[in-house]
């Protein structure tokens, strides 16, 4: 597979992304396929199979929106250089995981501090969060659509478009009463 | 008490919170429930949040795969990667070159045309909820272009939509790929000057303009090889390749 040619500058895709809606969408997708070639063209000394480096792309991709939605990229690099090095990353933890088969749960919470993660690995351990995921069918179908959009990265205003709520403050507070509901049915 | 949770998962806390609430955890065992229930849930929604978004995007990976791999398929030789087919084509066009030395093959402006139209690949959102977005999508990128122009003039009605310049370029593409030129003109002229299709516009002006006023082709063809344009090679081909009017 090669490059496809460039379509959007990088400011363009910044300000897209950022803005949301159908644009954004749209600049996201033109950005994984854009780069979708570091797949193929992965550093060689990891021995990642195809699927290892694709599972390995979308990682860094989703931290890449991720990045650029919090203000956390700022543009120092281009969206490129900056994209490869998470994927170079992605593709070094890939091939541990890979040789140790362990993931840590904390990998989850990105924002934590480094501190915190250390102390919540204290009082909460990988094998008490299996099977967690089921619970979810238990949530009303809009709680759960609500929740899963705000982990997806969607603002409380796009929440709010999307599924007919009056404010983004309403949004939110749903949010957490949904959060609240999830929250009593884990324990 | 979920909000605080909350703000702590996202590293909102100033540090002095943040010390206070890992105490509270520690010292209460009810507030250290509450905690682990909450880890749990978000742990639970960020898993599933993830793993969708990563299968759409396999999908889209693979959708990609599968266009690239029909480009290459329709792709003329001299864009083959294979090395068998570049070092054939390197042969046949030593012969060629040897035989018309100093005499490159002129076009007129329709086989010029003929000879490099090729519709810039689009992605657009496909979203299941997004039904016009979806059926644009799906006439663009498999070469239904008639219809792709009813869809895109449909969304293009719509206020939201009005000033899209990837849209305004599917259509004057899908135009031009139906042999309507003048439509197409008219088309590229809505995309603003500055739009992230500044480019791809240009070109595709260029090309428009061969079928209606070589002349006015000509002129664009030259303001494109004389620029950093990404299609300035071609241009520059086209100009030499151009039949004297």
């Amino acid at each position: 597979m090669k490059p496809i040619s460039k379509i959007h500058s990088d400011e363009a895709i910044i300000l897209e992304i950022r803005l949301g809606g159908i644009h954004g969408e749209l600049a996201k997708t033109n950005l994984f396929r854009q780069y979708a070639y570091f797949v193929r063209k992965r550093p060689a000394k990891y021995g990642l199979t195809e699927e290892d480096a694709l599972d390995a792309y979308t990682d860094a991709y989703l931290a890449v929106i991720d990045h650029i939605k919090s203000g956390r990229f700022r543009g120092e690099s281009s969206i490129k250089t900056y994209l490869s090095r998470i994927f170079r990353n992605k593709c070094v933890d890939k091939a541990r995981r890979n040789a140790t088969m362990k993931v840590d749960w904390v990998e989850e919470f990105p924002d934590l501090r480094d501190e915190s993660r250390n102390f919540l690995q204290t009082i909460i351990s990988r094998e008490e969060l299996k099977g967690v995921r089921k619970k979810l069918a238990l949530l009303n179908e809009k709680c759960r659509e609500m929740l899963l959009m705000s982990a997806e990265g969607y603002s409380p205003l796009e929440i709010a478009q999307k599924l007919n709520l009056a404010t983004a403050r309403s949004a939110s507070s749903q949010r957490y009463k949904c959060l609240e509901k999830l929250k009593k049915m884990m324990k | 008490m979920t909000e605080l949770i909350d703000k702590y998962l996202k590293g909102e806390l100033s540090e002095e919170e943040r010390v206070a609430f890992e105490k509270r955890v520690e010292e209460d065992p009810y507030f250290r429930g509450e905690v682990k229930g909450q880890i749990k849930a978000e742990y639970a929604i960020r898993t599933k949040a993830k793993k969708v978004k990563k299968q759409a995007l396999k999908a889209e990976y693979a959708r990609l795969v599968a266009e690239t791999d029909e480009l290459r398929r329709i792709q003329p030789l001299y864009r083959r990667s294979s090395f068998l087919i570049v070092a054939a084509a390197a042969v046949v066009l030593l012969i060629v070159a040897v035989r018309l030395w100093g005499n490159s093959p002129k076009m007129n402006a329709d086989e010029l045309f003929a000879a490099y139209i090729q519709p810039v690949p689009l992605s657009f959102s496909r979203s299941e909820s997004d039904t016009a977005m979806l059926s644009l999508a799906t006439a663009y990128q498999g070469a239904s272009y008639a219809q792709a122009i009813s869809a895109a003039e449909r969304l293009l009605k719509d206020s939201a939509y009005a000033s899209s310049a990837q849209l305004w370029l599917s259509l004057a593409i899908s135009q031009l790929m139906t042999d309507q030129p003048q439509a197409a003109l008219r088309s590229l002229k809505q995309i603003e000057p500055g739009s992230a299709y500044e480019e791809q516009a240009l070109w595709y002006e260029a090309l428009a303009l061969l079928k209606v006023d070589p002349a006015l082709a000509r002129g664009k063809l030259a303001e494109i090889a004389d620029s950093g344009h990404y299609m300035q090679k071609k241009a520059g081909e086209m100009l030499e390749r151009m039949e004297e009017e």
